[in-house]
């Protein structure tokens, strides 16, 4: 029995010890909070190293990476459908068609502070096309993994730095395609140039000089046609006020020149018109036209200033709720819907522009929307309709309600209606009325 | 009752757009260019805006012509003018233009009309109708047009050839006597031996070639040749041959062979004219064997 006392006493103690320590211990006890920053900056050093290990192994090498994505649409209704043959181009009228959108593979290449980026795009919406997209160098002060460069410079092919939609990751945009005034002012989103941009913390900004003439153009895609360059810029930010809620929002703005094509010299014809409908040619009806010299280019002056908010919530058991706007003020900068030529009007062409969009993921296999654009073309047009001029408006308006199933947010399927209305058409009483646009279209996409 | 119906055509309105039709009117037998087409009649309301004056130049038009000018003058109030050809599948809405200055008060309209290559020959009328700001169309002013065969000349015997795509294809035509008429022989007509004093009506009788269409390429869109008779043709056998000369990057080419006497059909014939049809040499006894004639 005796023996075991000193053990007792040791024992007592141990506990006594350890006791005191498991008060200490309590009374130090780092907060939550504070281990969750614990836990990133260790994650962020394990990221790092991994990078350098990587790095490492390949010395001579760039890390390359490939993704895409494809999306393969059937176009169930829609309203202007027609079996028949546009009389000017000689292409199908009919809409109502399997398609593949945008099937498009990027690869994209880093070593240390350079990066290189190519993309290719392939298409059947007006027949098998395969082309270059995008395509840049650049270069970058990075400021760690998840957040973007302090500061990076670009030169290529690469996506115009205004607003939002045009930004945008087309896969992760529930609409099908982009709103009227983006796609107007902005056709293909993608455009050659120069550009430094970055961001920090909260700060983001681009600002680039380009070409002006957007893969998507319809004048001279791809080209240059005057030696001016377009300026855009974007200056926003992008923050998660709460865990749950992030709200990203920006200021852009585009100043450039257009060009007015000239005419080339013609030669002199002799025409005939039939004056009197009877099918004979007489004196009075043949005409001579004397040939014309070439009338020379002129550039001319556009712009743009927009506003883009998107604020994303995390909704418990949903999933994110989003909502995004944008608005546009443009002065002869549509370049696909109705290209704007103030020299041809004979004055500016303003166009205005918005839209607005709500989308609700509802758990991780469905999510709803719906978007409302609007685009004005030209605010300043009229027309003559009996005895007077009165003004015309060209503008049209797009309801998009959107459903899709979603798969790990890898592949998703998608119906959306469209419902249109412009000022194509003519009532009896030949006032502007709606022409009808709507579409029923469902979407098949995959990332990868 | 009421209120279900209104909420099946709000719902019928939100799927269709409550929309104007987006049809190009392409199958039209009138279209008005620049004009916006509506499927149907246009329906005539007791208020609508009456029809002033109209003018069209020729009370005739071909099958196919096109740019045919008509214009009018419209009631005080009219905002447009409705234009509807009977029997056709829709009609065409015509913004109203200014005044004239001899009428400071009516607007009026003008429009360029076409007419399609397949409208059948006969008399037609044209209906015109004022429309106001409330969409309501007035009284019909009608104008009846002679719409007359296209391209097709009046004879004795008539050996139409025409085909589809922009491709050149000749028609040839060897008459009892031998002689080929085609597009580098043109006439029937054979010049007498020497010495012997030549007969001007023997030119009235013999056959002709109107028109070699698309000839080496060159697109005039006509597409039609005639080879006619004007007087009594010659008694015997007729072959009619096609030549495809060109297919002028055409796939292929669909013909059609109309053979008419007196008016009246006597025989017809159609093919097809592929890559291989355009071989060999285009002389007068080229192309196939379309159709073979006696004539009494």
């Amino acid at each position: 029995m005796a023996r075991y006392l000193p053990s007792r006493k040791a024992g007592l103690g141990l506990v006594a010890t350890l006791l005191s320590v498991g008060q200490l211990a309590q009374a130090q006890a780092p907060d939550a909070a504070s281990l969750a920053r614990e836990l990133a900056a260790l994650r962020a050093e394990v990221a790092e190293l991994k990078q350098s290990v990587l790095e490492r192994r390949s010395p001579q090498l760039p890390n390359l990476r490939f993704s895409g994505f494809v999306q393969a649409d059937a176009v169930l209704r829609h309203a202007a459908s027609e079996d028949q043959l546009d009389q000017g181009t000689g292409m199908p009228l009919n809409e109502t068609r399997f398609l593949i959108r945008r099937a498009r593979l990027r690869a994209e290449a880093t070593y240390a502070f350079l990066g290189a980026a190519f993309e290719l795009d392939g298409n059947t919406t007006s027949g098998p096309v395969a082309r270059i997209l995008g395509a840049e160098v650049s270069a970058r002060l990075a400021a760690g993994p998840d957040r973007p460069p302090y500061i990076m410079a670009t030169v290529g092919l690469f996506k115009i730095p205004f607003g939002r939609e045009v930004l945008q990751y087309d896969p992760d945009r529930l609409p099908l395609e982009r709103s009227s005034v983006v796609r107007a002012l902005f056709p293909g989103e993608f455009d050659l140039g120069v550009q430094l941009s970055g961001g920090w913390r909260p700060l983001r900004y681009a600002l680039a000089a380009l070409n002006g003439e957007p893969a998507g153009e319809v004048g001279f895609p791809g080209r240059d046609p005057n030696a001016s360059k377009d300026f855009v810029g974007r200056i926003g930010v992008d923050s998660r006020i709460v865990p749950a809620l992030r709200l990203a929002a920006g200021v852009s703005g585009l100043y450039g020149s257009g060009l007015h094509p000239g005419a080339p010299a013609t030669k002199d014809v002799l025409t005939w018109r039939d004056d009197n409908d009877d099918g004979v040619v007489q004196p009075s009806e043949i005409q001579a036209l004397a040939g014309s010299a070439a009338t020379p280019s002129q550039s001319f002056a556009r712009s743009a200033i927009g506003l883009d908010a998107s604020l994303s919530w995390e909704v418990p058991r949903l999933g994110t709720l989003e909502l995004c706007g944008e608005v546009i003020w443009a002065v002869n900068l549509d370049r696909l819907l109705w290209p704007a030529d103030p020299v041809a009007a004979g004055r500016d062409l303003r166009e205005f522009g918005w839209y607005l969009g709500v989308s609700q993921e509802l758990t991780r296999y469905a999510r709803i929307g719906l978007r409302y654009d609007f685009y004005d073309p030209d605010a300043d047009d009229s027309e003559q309709r009996g005895g007077g001029r009165v003004p015309l408006s060209r503008a049209a308006d797009t309801l998009a309600v959107v459903a899709a199933a979603q798969y790990a947010r890898v592949g998703r399927l998608s119906i959306e209606y469209d419902h249109n209305r412009n000022a194509l058409g003519r009532t009896s009483g030949g006032a502007p009325t709606t022409l009808g646009r709507d579409t029923l279209t469902v979407r098949a996409q995959m990332v990868f | 009752m009421w209120g279900r119906l209104r909420h099946l055509t709000l719902l019928g309105c939100l799927l269709s757009g409550c929309a104007a039709d987006s049809q190009t009117g392409l199958p039209a037998l009138l279209r008005v260019v620049g004009a916006q087409f509506v499927p149907g009649e246009p329906v005539a309301s007791p208020d609508g805006p009456a029809v002033v004056g109209l003018s069209v130049l020729q009370n005739s038009a071909a099958a196919g012509e096109l740019g045919k000018p008509i214009a009018g003058t419209l009631a005080e109030g009219a905002t447009a003018a409705a234009l509807f050809l009977e029997g056709d599948l829709g009609h065409w809405i015509v913004v109203a233009g200014p005044p004239d200055v001899t009428a400071p008060r009516l607007p009026t309209f003008a429009a360029s009309l076409d007419f399609s290559p397949s409208l059948p020959a006969g008399d037609r009328r044209l209906r015109v109708q004022a429309g106001d700001a409330q969409d309501r169309l007035g009284p019909a002013a009608s104008q009846t047009l002679a719409i007359l065969p296209r391209d097709q000349p009046a004879g004795q015997l008539v050996v139409s050839l025409a085909w589809e795509r922009e491709a050149d294809l000749d028609l040839h035509v060897e008459d009892p006597t031998g002689v080929v008429i085609w597009s580098r022989q043109k006439s029937g007509y054979t010049a007498p031996p020497p010495g012997t004093p030549p007969d001007p009506e023997a030119v009235k009788r013999a056959g002709r070639l109107d028109f070699d269409s698309n000839a080496a390429c060159v697109i005039d869109g006509r597409r039609r040749e005639n080879i006619y008779w004007t007087a009594a043709p010659p008694s015997g056998r007729y072959r009619v041959r096609v030549d495809t000369f060109s297919l002028c990057r055409e796939a292929a080419a669909y013909w059609t062979v109309e053979v008419r006497a007196a008016g009246q059909l006597v025989g017809h014939a159609s093919g097809q004219s592929g890559p291989e049809s355009t071989r060999g040499t285009h002389g007068p006894d080229a192309g196939v064997l379309a159709f073979e004639l006696g004539l009494p």
